[in-house]
């Protein structure tokens, strides 16, 4: 199925992924969560976890979280070089300081706020990109792809393994624990009315854990074949729209892990009709 | 099939797929999240049943503050490392990564690197006592809040015989807005 993949076809890609990366940015700059917006945090939680340690061992955090100067050139930075990789994403250097800033900031951020936090989908698509060369290129979106659905796949089974999917109130409790304080403020409307019900319906509301561990485990196909891709983007969109709206689980910066999923052959089509030949 | 020719054309690529697979089986095997070997176990395991649960909430002299109005992400830096902050201070400041600094830096012979990890990688009572401060300029760059007495407080919702807050909550600190407008 899979047709060689040109340079030209690799730059559209690099084009289309890290203007999306940058309409994340403009998403974290609008809600104050740029690193420079941060106001210097002064509490930090690492966890047990080694790379933590490590960019607090080599005082990484504290320096920049001290210096408000070097906040703001991190963000600048880190944002120019996005645009300029939308630009010219046949490039080495920009690419991959993009590439390591995001990782870096994300790291930053989930220590300013006291939790490692699972909204990783906008650090995965972007790794491809560390190469410039298209056949090696192809074969690092491909691994990607992968990487995605070990993702869900093993989440699935994490699920079967720890026995939430065998629990049937806990969806329940799992909507009572992550509406807690929102119900307090949302005595009305749809959504209050839905969450409510569900609340006093622990079968119906077991269904839909039972439906999110399926959506999961269907990513085991995607190791198999490519062929069902656009049924498991469709089921992934399901399942984050279940937990933007059940449990208010934040969807933006997320949303970059649908793209392995996104019918690239049309895509890229569409563009090289427009790209110059030799 | 993909792995052959990740083999076939690009020989350190197929060995850093190799070495990603041990290191995410180890990580999951010892069930410790090491980036980028993330374990996505979210909401797997099972939620028991509880009458109540804790929330912290912020108190304005208008009432509770609805913080649903700000995003995840404002949300998130206001609230979860307050509940951190609240941990912390139930131990009298002490943060509870130093038990697990000690036991990986336990020898002898690495005193000296536990002093620079505890300096490093735990927060301390000075950190404690800076917090309210940074609190109070984030609160305020995130919402249109300006002045009055703010309090972060603790509580609980129960959730048998009706949804209801518990009317007593526990002050984690005051601040006065107007204080820090220049």
């Amino acid at each position: 199925m899979s047709e060689m993949i040109s340079n030209d076809i690799r730059n559209v890609r690099a084009r289309i992924i890290f203007a999306w990366l940058f309409v994340i940015y403009i998403y974290f700059f609008l809600n104050h969560s740029l690193l420079s917006q941060l106001k210097s945090p002064v509490l930090i939680y690492p966890g047990s976890d080694n790379a933590y340690w490590l960019i607090h061992l080599l005082q990484i955090p504290r320096f920049i979280f001290n210096h408000p100067a070097l906040a703001l050139s991190f963000d600048v930075i880190i944002t120019t070089s996005c645009i300029i990789t939308i630009f010219v994403p046949s490039q080495k250097v920009f690419t991959r300081i993009t590439i390591l800033g995001t990782w870096l900031f994300y790291m930053l951020y989930c220590t300013a706020a006291g939790k490692h936090y699972a909204q990783i989908g906008f650090l995965i698509p972007v790794v491809a990109f560390w190469v410039i060369n298209a056949e090696k290129f192809e074969l690092s979106w491909e691994a990607v792809r992968y990487w995605v659905c070990f993702l869900y796949a093993s989440a699935g089974m994490y699920k079967i393994y720890y026995g939430g999917v065998f629990h049937a109130d806990n969806m329940v409790n799992i909507l009572q624990q992550m509406n807690a304080d929102w119900l307090l403020f949302h005595t009305n409307g749809f959504q209050q009315h839905v969450i409510m019900w569900l609340m006093t319906h622990k079968f119906i509301a077991q269904s839909f854990f039972i439906l999110a561990v399926a959506i999961d485990l269907a990513m085991i196909v995607g190791f198999f074949t490519k062929r069902f891709d656009r049924f498991l983007l469709a089921g992934l969109l399901l399942f984050h729209t279940g937990n933007y709206f059940l449990l208010h689980i934040s969807f933006i910066e997320q949303s970059l892990i649908f793209a392995p999923f996104l019918p690239w052959h049309l895509i890229d089509n569409y563009f090289q009709s427009d790209l110059p030949h030799d | 099939m993909f792995l052959k020719k990740v083999y076939q054309i690009w020989r350190p690529f197929f060995w850093l797929i190799v070495f990603f697979t041990i290191g995410q089986a180890y990580f999951m095997f010892k069930g410790i999240e090491n980036a980028p070997f993330f374990i996505y176990s979210m909401f797997s395991t099972i939620h028991q049943d509880t009458d109540s649960l804790p929330v912290v909430l912020i108190k304005t002299p208008e009432g509770y503050y609805n913080h649903s109005k700000l995003s995840n992400r404002e949300a998130e830096m206001l609230l979860n490392n307050a509940d951190f902050f609240s941990t912390m201070n139930r131990i009298q400041s002490q943060d509870p990564i130093k038990t697990v600094i000690d036991r990986r830096f336990s020898g002898n012979s690495m005193g000296q690197w536990r002093i620079y990890a505890n300096n490093q990688l735990s927060n301390n009572a000075a950190s404690l006592a800076r917090y309210p401060e940074w609190w109070k300029k984030y609160f305020t760059s995130v919402s249109n809040k300006k002045e009055g007495d703010i309090e972060l407080v603790l509580s609980h919702v129960y959730f048998k015989s009706g949804y209801k807050k518990s009317p007593f909550d526990s002050v984690l600190f005051t601040i006065n807005l107007q204080a820090c407008q220049k």
